[in-house]
């Protein structure tokens, strides 16, 4: 029996003791928030970081910089009147934003406070409480103090703004949290400690996080379109959007020569000077050059499968200007090539191209005009000559060849015809 | 016990496996990670004719200090990437390519990994600097699409035959084109003017009068006209003269029948195409450029004088520059010349046969 009572009676402290532990549990916040805070908490409060990338594989590894030297820039409003604000204490855990909780340091994740600095920021210029002069304390254990022991007078809503410069991010990416608390006596601010915060007056908590870089890599494949045709294809208007689909043909009519005058594909009855279009994104540029094919031993506009006698004015062959600009004069025989009316608003993006000095139609390296003074050249050796080059990209610029012949009085009748194989080579 | 063995032998086998995959897959992603760009870079060709057979020249800066061994160019139609699948170009053939010339890392041959369209150069495997390199290839046969775009894939490797670990790596580009001709029609011409005095080059002409003036017994009367011809008629050209002496009404001055001197005192109308000095009258042809007209023999000696009605003056054997001829006109009178106003109009014709 007396046995029996015992164990009632154990029972029953035991249920006493569970009510009591209840009673407690019940209790422990508002316990706990009566020791760790003595006023509300801060309101608009945040850290803005300058760089959210982790510092793993950067900067100190000999990597980029993402992650390194961020600064962090911390605001927040007074809920509670400060008769004389005199510290600030900021706490960087990886756990918990609690004031009062155990602090899992942000070091062991990697955040690194040991050369943060603090400085008045643009918004701190015109805060109400500018603390970037005070005493800082910091070190590598996640916590940065900022003590004075004159202290400011704060109302409720000042806002309080401040950087922290020169912090390495954590190294992995996720959340990490930031306790901010105020004092109105500065000794409790330096004397803080996670477990033991001391007596401060408002305080809260933020959220932060780091995240890997997203990393896009693309490919922009090497582009040459280059196309030779002819002026009268009616679809070309040396438009914006024009490109090589609207240049097509192979051949060029000077319809009849004679020594009376200067025969040019822009001046005969039915004009059709030919039309160069390149586009590249060669970064050394593209030159365009030309090859005069050669027929019985030569390049020179003659009647096909004719030989050629030097300079000669009554063979079947005009002769050619030569590789050097020059003049031709009507009845002296002569056949020529110049680049002129080069036009960049069919692309729009680049002005590239510069005409060779022996083929500038207008005299001029842009060669925007039409041929002046009939200067022409025309090399009928075989070898490759320039015509144009660029030293850079060119977008779906053009240029019009024109070509000229005068004959002698001697210059024997016939069909005359050259053919010519243009080539253009970008750099990369 | 014996299944535990053969559990054993496959992991073991299976782990081997893993492993080797494992560093496959590192030496892959090394082997692409680490190629570096061949900048700058570019191809020329001999000839941009579709099916051509011709030569290709490649040049560009190796960008990695290493051992090379191999360069493989690949020609692609469809991209110069890389990482996409090449699809080969129609027509091309690099199969019968030789080196014609080559600089900077040289000792190069074309190695036996060469296909249609992928060519490889092999050497002895050597470390070689970064240096500006150039091959030129012969007999290569050019794609056979005209205005088509292609893609030639450059990588040098450390070994041979296009083997070993990637250096460096770097595309071009080149487009076949169609032969671009000019065209000009040279017709048949013959260039001819008449005047008191004519340009060379028959750009000017002056006048169509010759006026003698007042006849006399005692001296000769001269006048002279000029004609210049050219023609590119490869048998020549003649030009002739039509027309009467001089007259006033019945009244007739002799034309000289024969080439005859001047005898002032008798009647007596001639011409030459010669400089005179009895009388001083009339200039020796002049040539321009390829001008190769003569005068006819009739009226080619200086102070002899002629003119018969339809008489060849001068010509060409075959096409000329021009020439301009000075005709002299030679009139003398006699006591018994009827007065009057004597003229005569005379008819120049130039022909060329073609």
């Amino acid at each position: 029996m007396k046995k029996h009572l015992a164990s009632l009676t154990l029972k029953r402290t035991t249920a006493l003791l569970q009510a009591g532990a209840l009673v407690i549990a019940a209790m422990l916040p508002a316990l706990l928030l009566s020791n760790s805070a003595s006023g509300d908490q801060l309101t608009n409060r945040y850290i803005d970081m300058s760089a959210t990338q982790t510092s793993a594989g950067s900067g100190r590894d000999g990597g980029d910089a993402a992650g390194q030297n961020v600064t962090y820039t911390v605001a927040f409003d007074l809920a509670t009147a400060h008769s004389n604000l005199e510290g600030i204490v900021i706490q960087f855990c990886s756990d918990s934003p609690i004031i009062g909780d155990g602090c899992a340091q942000a070091t062991g994740i990697g955040l690194d406070l040991s050369s943060a600095t603090v400085s008045q920021n643009t918004l701190g210029a015109t805060a109400d409480i500018d603390p970037s002069g005070w005493t800082v304390t910091n070190g590598d254990d996640d916590l940065i103090i900022l003590d004075d022991a004159t202290g400011i007078s704060g109302s409720v809503g000042n806002t309080v703004a401040f950087d922290i410069d020169g912090i390495t991010n954590p190294t992995s990416t996720g959340a990490f949290y930031a306790r901010i608390l105020t004092y109105d006596v500065n000794t409790n601010a330096t004397g803080y400690t996670a477990g033991n915060p001391g007596s401060n007056i408002d305080d809260g908590g933020i959220a932060l996080a780091v995240a890997n870089e997203l990393t896009v890599t693309a490919r922009v494949q090497e582009v040459l379109e280059f196309c030779i045709g002819t002026e009268v294809d009616s679809s070309l208007a040396y438009a914006t959007g024009e490109d090589c689909g609207d240049v097509s043909g192979t051949d060029l009519d000077l319809e009849v020569v004679d020594s009376n005058s200067i025969a040019t594909t822009s001046t005969i009855d039915t004009p059709n000077d030919g039309i160069a279009m390149i586009r590249t994104n060669a970064s050394s540029g593209a030159v365009m050059y030309y090859k005069a094919e050669q027929d019985t031993a030569s390049g020179q506009l003659k009647i096909a499968g004719s030989a050629c006698s030097g300079t000669d004015l009554d063979d079947p062959c005009f002769n050619s200007v030569g590789t050097t600009r020059a003049v031709i004069a009507a009845g002296t025989e002569d056949f020529g090539l110049a680049l002129k009316e080069r036009v960049t608003t069919t692309g729009g993006a680049t002005d590239s191209i510069v005409c060779d000095a022996d083929y500038r139609g207008d005299g001029t390296a842009g060669c925007t005009g039409a041929v002046a003074g009939n200067n022409y050249a025309w090399d009928d050796s075989g070898a490759f000559d320039t015509l144009a080059s660029s030293s850079g990209p060119v977008d779906d610029e053009l240029v019009a060849l024109e070509f000229a012949a005068t004959a002698s009085p001697t210059t024997p009748t016939g069909l005359y015809t050259v053919t010519a194989n243009f080539v253009t080579t970008a750099t990369y | 016990m014996s299944g535990m063995k053969n559990t054993s032998k496959k992991l073991r086998s299976l782990s081997a496996a893993l492993v080797l995959l494992f560093f496959g897959g590192i030496t892959s992603l090394f082997n692409s990670a680490n190629a570096a760009d061949l900048v700058p870079r570019t191809i020329l060709l001999g000839s941009s004719y579709a099916s051509e057979v011709t030569t290709h020249t490649f040049q560009f800066l190796t960008a990695t200090p290493s051992n090379i061994g191999s360069i493989q160019f690949q020609y692609c139609s469809n991209s110069p990437l890389f990482t996409d699948p090449c699809t080969p170009p129609a027509g091309l053939d690099v199969s019968g390519a030789s080196i014609s010339s080559q600089s900077g890392i040289v000792g190069f041959g074309v190695g036996g990994a060469t296909t249609t369209s992928s060519l490889v150069i092999t050497k002895a495997p050597a470390f070689e600097a970064s240096v500006n390199v150039s091959y030129t290839f012969d007999d290569i046969t050019n794609p056979s699409t005209s205005n088509s775009v292609n893609y030639v894939r450059i990588t040098t490797y450390d070994n041979v035959n296009g083997t070993g670990a990637v250096v460096d790596t770097g595309a071009v580009v080149f487009i076949t084109e169609d032969p671009f001709d000019v065209t000009a029609y040279v017709p048949p011409y013959m260039t001819f003017c008449i005047g008191v005095t004519v340009a060379i080059d028959c750009s000017s002409t002056v006048g169509f009068l010759a006026d003698f003036g007042e006849f006399s017994t005692f001296t000769p009367s001269t006048a002279t006209s000029q004609f210049s011809v050219a023609t590119n008629d490869p048998t020549g050209y003649n030009t002739y003269i039509n027309g009467q002496t001089m007259t006033s009404g019945a009244n007739i001055i002799p034309n000289m029948l024969v080439q005859s001197a001047s005898q002032p005192g008798n009647s007596q109308f001639g011409i030459n195409l010669r400089s005179n000095s009895n009388p001083s009258v009339g200039s020796n042809p002049q040539a321009g450029p390829v001008g190769n007209g003569v005068v006819a023999s009739n009226y080619n000696t200086p102070n002899q004088f002629r003119f018969v009605n339809g008489d060849r003056l001068a010509g060409a054997p075959n096409s000329s520059g021009f020439n301009r001829y000075t005709v002299s006109y030679l009139v003398n009178i006699s006591d018994e010349q009827k007065p009057g106003v004597y003229a005569a109009t005379l008819t120049y014709t130039s022909i060329a046969s073609f």
